[in-house]
């Protein structure tokens, strides 16, 4: 592969399938049957969740993802992350990734917010003795106060996304992968949010973000990909892309 | 319980007791990796789904929070031994205590592949998790645990088959203040080469999929 410095992450006909699953469990007499028609055939239904994704990002790129329900967005994403390795296909990054997937993963609902804190330092693969000053960053973040030493169960839920947020947008690298749900925090916390993530986006930080949201999408990223049923539709301007998008949904 | 059994074997029960204590100990590390190891990579599920973590740093998260369980029991343990036999701890006895470390790293090493096996059998058949629970009631009663090996003299395949019976003796014999016996330590260390072989054989197609099957 042509290894060109500008390109952080690209992907050249990535393909991911999980593994075959049964529409609706099957009783053994049925099973057998259904697997006794697979034998001649195609083998078991396996359901491709991306197929043949290729393109690339390169420094500074807004990268949108658009798409309905089920249309391979968050797959793509855990691909670009690593945590799902393509069937076929390659990846090549050339860049430190930071990925929001889900907020607060590392939250344990008996322990309290400075444990979930200290968990994430320690996914996120630091040593012990840089952690202190983190997790106090981590905590003057989440404007919690004392609460943030309670167990995380006594949390209202936006308590809990406030933590989560937190958590999730102390870690930065050169790609910030996105995933949207930005939960139920409040208005004034949103904003504070917002502005670290801008903070780190205007400082030439690239993004890959999917969601529904379109006025989010018009504000941060600049190209757009529209994936349906795990193939890319079109990539282009977002605006381009989104009107693309609504006019097939008009048809339909 | 002690009792009981000390009545059953017919042997004294200060001399029992310690034999029990020592292998409960053993027995209770082993057995415990075994048992949570099923659920190790779904416990993690969120963690997996959202960041890059090694397989293998679950697989010793299992072991290591065992190893701080097994690190509570010692003191009582020891404390059994002195009270009842404080003879098998007598002169150079002693030194044999020095084994438990190399003990606890061989046995740990030799649970590592199987653990991470069963972890990933179980990720995708989560209900292996009840067939493992079995196993393991069932191996505990045909490891010499309770009984002592001196009862199935006419039946020496019963143990001599057995990993896990080398497995908890590793850990047993330096508490009870003898040294391991060097056919032990090569049944150990020819496990730890089989299972990691395997291990290693399969991680790549494991690390690869797990996250897919979660």
């Amino acid at each position: 592969m042509v290894v060109n410095p500008e390109i952080q992450i690209g992907l050249s006909n990535v393909s991911l399938s999980f593994a075959p699953q049964a529409r609706k469990p099957l009783g053994l007499r049925k099973r057998r049957e259904a697997s006794a028609s697979n034998a001649s055939g195609q083998g078991a239904l396996r359901s491709p969740i991306l197929q043949n994704i290729s393109f690339d990002v390169r420094q500074g790129d807004r990268i949108g993802l658009i798409g309905a329900n089920g249309a391979g967005k968050s797959t793509l994403l855990r691909v670009i992350a690593g945590i799902y390795e393509p069937d076929l296909g390659q990846i090549y990054r050339n860049a430190r990734i930071a990925a929001v997937l889900d907020l607060g993963y590392s939250m344990n609902s008996e322990a309290n917010g400075e444990t979930s804190a200290v968990t994430r330092c320690l996914y996120e693969g630091m040593h012990w003795a840089d952690i202190a000053p983190v997790v106090e960053e981590i905590h003057e973040f989440s404007g919690l106060g004392e609460k943030f030493y309670q167990p995380v169960r006594t949390f209202s839920s936006g308590m809990q996304s406030r933590l989560g947020i937190a958590l999730s947008t102390q870690f930065t690298g050169d790609v910030l992968v996105l995933d949207e749900g930005i939960g139920a925090a409040d208005l004034a916390f949103l904003q504070k949010a917002r502005a670290r993530i801008e903070k780190f986006l205007s400082a030439t930080g690239t993004l890959v973000l999917a969601s529904h949201d379109e006025s989010l999408l018009k504000s941060q990223c600049t190209v757009g990909i529209w994936l349906a049923e795990g193939k890319i539709v079109e990539k282009g301007p977002i605006d381009e892309v989104l009107a693309s998008y609504h006019a097939a949904y008009k048809v339909e | 319980m002690g009792t009981v059994y000390a009545v059953l074997f017919k042997v004294p029960i200060r001399e029992f007791l310690p034999y029990l204590a020592t292998g409960l100990i053993s027995w209770n590390y082993i057995s415990a990796v075994l048992l949570q190891s099923p659920t190790s990579f779904v416990e993690a599920r969120a963690a997996l789904l959202n960041i890059k973590v090694p397989l293998p740093a679950l697989v010793l998260r299992v072991l290591v929070r065992n190893l701080i369980a097994y690190a509570h029991s010692f003191p009582v343990v020891i404390a059994v031994v002195l009270i009842l036999s404080p003879q098998l701890y007598s002169g150079t006895a002693l030194l044999c205590l020095l084994q438990i470390p190399v003990a606890l790293l061989l046995v740990s090493i030799c649970l590592m592949p199987v653990g991470y096996l069963i972890s990933a059998l179980c990720t995708k058949l989560p209900d292996m998790g009840q067939v493992v629970a079995s196993l393991v009631q069932v191996l505990f009663f045909i490891t010499p645990i309770l009984w002592p090996i001196s009862t199935l003299e006419s039946a020496k395949w019963i143990y001599e088959f057995n990993p896990l019976y080398f497995l908890t003796t590793t850990l047993r014999e330096p508490l009870m203040g003898n040294w391991v016996g060097w056919q032990i330590w090569a049944a150990d260390i020819a496990l730890a080469v089989v299972g990691l072989v395997a291990a290693i054989v399969l991680a790549p197609r494991i690390n690869r999929i797990v996250p897919k099957w979660l």
